[in-house]
């Protein structure tokens, strides 16, 4: 079995693009649910 | 032992000294708030739901303190301290993919529905959605059994932790917490559970932020924290780790079918879980801005903290102390998160992780016990016998509260059963697959049955019970942890809504009271 190769960084990219992305799905979903709230 | 790392520390005066004055400080404020609470409700209905008039805040913090529960906040980041970064799938990075889309699909909706249709609790609004006191009670005795074996872990850690770094027994700790429990469940009811557990999400949320950016900060950052577990075993620092086996819970680290399924995970639970779904009961009509802030809050007290709780947090403590916490056979990985406190942040920072994790078990406890207690007195005897008093609800209330604070306590200190310990393991993935069709999904779809969803719920206890054996129980296990989750899913998304739509629609009535704005556009269709 060929032995796996680990690049740190890969780790903290997609570690850093999870935090940012749950921030803008957050961020766009309440957006898009309170353009059309009732009055 | 590994001399090149830190090894636990031995429990001293001022550890034992600081974690009393913490827990008592927490017990003493959940006490005054259930004091506080009694003067909120006058009637049983008010006891299990206030006043329906609870805003944004305390909504949003109680949601974040019902969700972060011990193993939230001191489990994940054992998890990731045992296996490396692949851990922080399951560790609960996806918490915001499942929490955020709760106040989103369930906020709102859960309030409205309860209202129109005069319930207070959520097994009570879904009887009443379908219109079956048959489906209410199967719910009722369903929420009853996964909450149950849900609930008797839920003290482990507190307990674990707090005679690790005290040296103190367990058990006068967790007695008295759960007498307090008990005290402000019954003092306070819904409203004194709701106060309490929105003190404790704010608390965590502060708790897990600070320690997660402190701990950053010491470490010397990304690039630090990375040559040292690459140091170690470089496997610590990949997304996924294919030499763990592929079979059982390390499915989720090892395996894409595991790591998929993560996500799916965290959504159904945080939507599904019941005790979650149950803050919006008593919450007040919510206008656009103070939706926004309920947003806003989930997101700053159950994101950032808990994202580095469950990834950073646990790979820091691997740089400090090695395998050295693997090596204790008594409590293992579990005393990674106070460890990493005590390490960063001295006695200090130990006592106040120690007060939120004792919280933590506390809130999440007491939010299903209050339900299990209302699944028996409002959701089965009075629904059968309605007649029965209000006064006689209440005292049988007080005495259930007491039966299921004192079984997880009891749990606790003796170990429960095997077959009990397994099926707990998945009792959490069940309770979310079932509930999250049965529940939210209910909200949006018209056409939901009763017999979808009682074929939802009979599948889904089937199954994770077959799921507890063949991928816990069993040895080796049969399934992985992540195929179990689509089995689990899957197979409920089917009955639910094939046995939908084999079933007679629910009366024209229902569907003018509960979605009037599709009603009437299809009426001007016709028209």
């Amino acid at each position: 079995m060929q032995p796996t190769v680990v690049d740190p960084s890969v780790a903290w990219t997609v570690w850093a693009l999870l935090i940012l992305g749950t921030f803008l799905m957050t961020l766009i979903g309440t957006w898009l649910i309170v353009r059309r709230w009732e009055k | 032992m590994n001399a090149k790392f830190l090894n636990i520390p031995v429990p001293t005066a001022g550890m034992a000294l600081g974690a009393v004055i913490g827990v008592a400080c927490l017990l003493t404020v959940a006490v005054l708030l259930g004091a506080l609470a009694k003067k909120q409700w006058k009637s049983f209905d008010e006891y299990l739901v206030g006043k329906r008039d609870i805003g944004p805040w305390v909504t949003g913090l109680a949601l974040t303190g019902s969700y972060i529960s011990g193993w939230a906040f001191c489990g994940s980041t054992a998890v990731v301290y045992a296996v490396g970064f692949s851990g922080m799938w399951f560790a609960g990075i996806w918490t915001l993919v499942g929490i955020i889309p709760t106040v989103w699909l369930a906020a709102t909706k859960t309030r409205d529905f309860a209202q129109k249709l005069g319930a207070a609790t959520i097994t009570e609004t879904i009887g009443r959605r379908f219109e079956s006191k048959g489906l209410q009670t199967l719910i009722a005795v369903c929420m009853l059994f996964f909450l149950f074996m849900y609930s008797v872990g839920q003290l482990k850690a507190a307990g674990t932790v707090w005679y690790a770094v005290t040296g103190l027994p367990a058990i006068w700790c967790l007695l008295i917490a759960v007498i307090i429990a008990w005290l402000f469940l019954i003092l306070g009811g819904y409203m004194g559970t709701q106060w309490f557990i929105a003190v404790k999400g704010g608390f965590l949320g502060l708790v897990g932020a600070v320690l997660g950016v402190w701990a950053l900060i010491w470490a010397g950052g990304f690039g630090s924290i990375s040559q040292a577990l690459m140091a170690q075993k470089p496997n610590l620092m990949a997304l996924m780790d294919p030499t763990l086996p592929k079979v059982g819970m390390t499915q989720l680290f090892s395996s894409l079918v595991g790591i998929l399924a993560t996500p799916v995970i965290f959504f159904t639970m945080s939507v599904g879980f019941p005790h979650n779904v149950s803050r919006f009961l008593g919450m007040k009509k919510l206008t656009r801005k103070e939706f926004i802030l309920l947003c806003f809050v989930v997101w700053l007290t159950a994101g950032i903290p808990v994202m580095l709780d469950c990834s950073s947090n646990g790979l820091v403590a691997r740089m400090i102390f090695g395998t050295n916490l693997l090596a204790n056979k008594q409590w293992g990985a579990d005393l990674s998160a106070p460890m990493l406190a005590w390490a960063v942040g001295g006695t200090g920072l130990l006592s106040v992780y120690l007060t939120g994790l004792v919280g933590a078990a506390l809130g999440t406890l007491s939010a299903m016990v209050f339900i299990m207690s209302a699944n028996v007195t409002r959701d089965i005897i009075k629904l059968w016998a309605p007649k029965t008093s209000d006064k006689s609800m209440l005292y049988l209330g007080y005495f259930l509260i007491a039966l299921f604070l004192f079984l997880p306590f009891y749990f606790t200190l003796k170990r429960p059963p095997a077959l009990l310990a397994v099926f707990m393991g998945l009792a959490a993935m069940g309770l979310g697959a079932i509930f999250v069709f049965v529940t939210v999904v209910s909200y949006y779809w018209k056409r939901a049955t009763k017999v979808g969803a009682i074929l939802t719920v009979i599948y889904g206890t089937a199954a994770t019970l077959f799921g507890g054996w063949a991928v816990l129980g069993r040895k080796p296990p049969l399934l992985g942890m992540g195929t179990m989750e689509w089995i689990l899913i899957g197979g409920c998304f089917i009955l639910y809504f094939g046995g939908s739509f084999i079933s007679k629609p629910p009366s024209e009535a229902l569907i003018q009271k509960l979605f009037p704005a599709r009603a009437n556009a299809r009426s001007a269709k016709a028209a």
